[in-house]
């Protein structure tokens, strides 16, 4: 269960990198040297952060003659919400549960 | 370092007392969680679960919080935190679990999450995600 989404968390454990995906959910296909205007750091340091959300499948990398243009791949986060919500819905089980020991049996 | 990971909460129309009984005695914490097994309700107190994970207790304010570390993937020996909160409601009493420390995961990958020190960013990427998946952003 941990290890399928481990791509997904470790590029999104990084607060530059979940910015840099917003942008790009909210607009792209976008390149690099358009991200490196929109953010404080260097096409380089962009170019880093987009590898390892490109790794992590979060974005995809369309060419165009020799630019790299990076656009959101919004599919794979499935895995990772599904994760979380796993995890939620066990709590929502048990807690259920909880209820309605409390509220009918002798406690 | 603590990320909130999980929060869930439910309202029940039971006293605080009643509540806390359900939550720390292993006979009720059978019947609706796990069965789990300790001698005492003390914190540092070791437990063992029905299917054989190991944890100990971390949090005993009476009537107001509880809080336990269990493994969150036996048989690797990483936990988690486990802490139910208690609040009087007109209702009865609301109880709020939160399920944090799931960065107690294999070195390699928890320096590569955590690395930059952010704190709540689990929460954050429960948000995120939620954000980016509502499609809002079209």
């Amino acid at each position: 269960m941990i290890e399928i989404e481990d791509r997904v968390f470790t590029a999104l454990a990084d607060a530059t990198r979940r910015r840099l995906l917003t942008r790009l959910a909210q607009s792209s296909p976008k390149t690099a040297t358009q991200l490196a205007r929109e953010f404080p750091i260097t096409r380089q340091g962009i170019m880093k952060h987009l590898d390892l959300l490109a790794h992590a499948g979060l974005v995809q990398v369309q060419m165009k003659g020799r630019e790299k243009r990076y656009v959101f791949n919004p599919e794979s986060l499935q895995a990772a919400s599904a994760w979380i919500e796993t995890i939620d819905k066990q709590w929502d089980e048990r807690l259920q549960r909880l209820k309605s020991l409390v509220e009918d049996d002798n406690v | 370092m603590e990320a909130v990971v999980i929060e869930r909460s439910i309202v029940v129309t039971a006293d605080r007392e009643r509540v806390w009984r359900a939550i720390t005695t292993p006979e009720h914490l059978a019947k609706w969680f796990e069965p789990i097994r300790f001698e005492r309700l003390a914190v540092g107190e070791a437990l063992t679960f029905g299917w054989g994970g190991a944890g100990s207790i971390a949090l005993v304010e009476p009537m107001d919080r509880f809080g336990f570390h269990w493994q969150i993937a036996p048989p690797h020996p990483a936990q988690t935190l486990v802490v139910f909160a208690l609040e009087t409601v007109p209702e009865g009493t609301r109880i709020t679990v939160t399920e944090q420390g799931f960065e107690a995961l294999p070195d390699e990958v928890r320096q590569a999450r955590f690395k930059d020190n952010t704190q709540g960013w689990e929460k954050e990427l429960g948000e995120l995600i939620a954000y980016l998946q509502a499609g809002s952003y079209d």
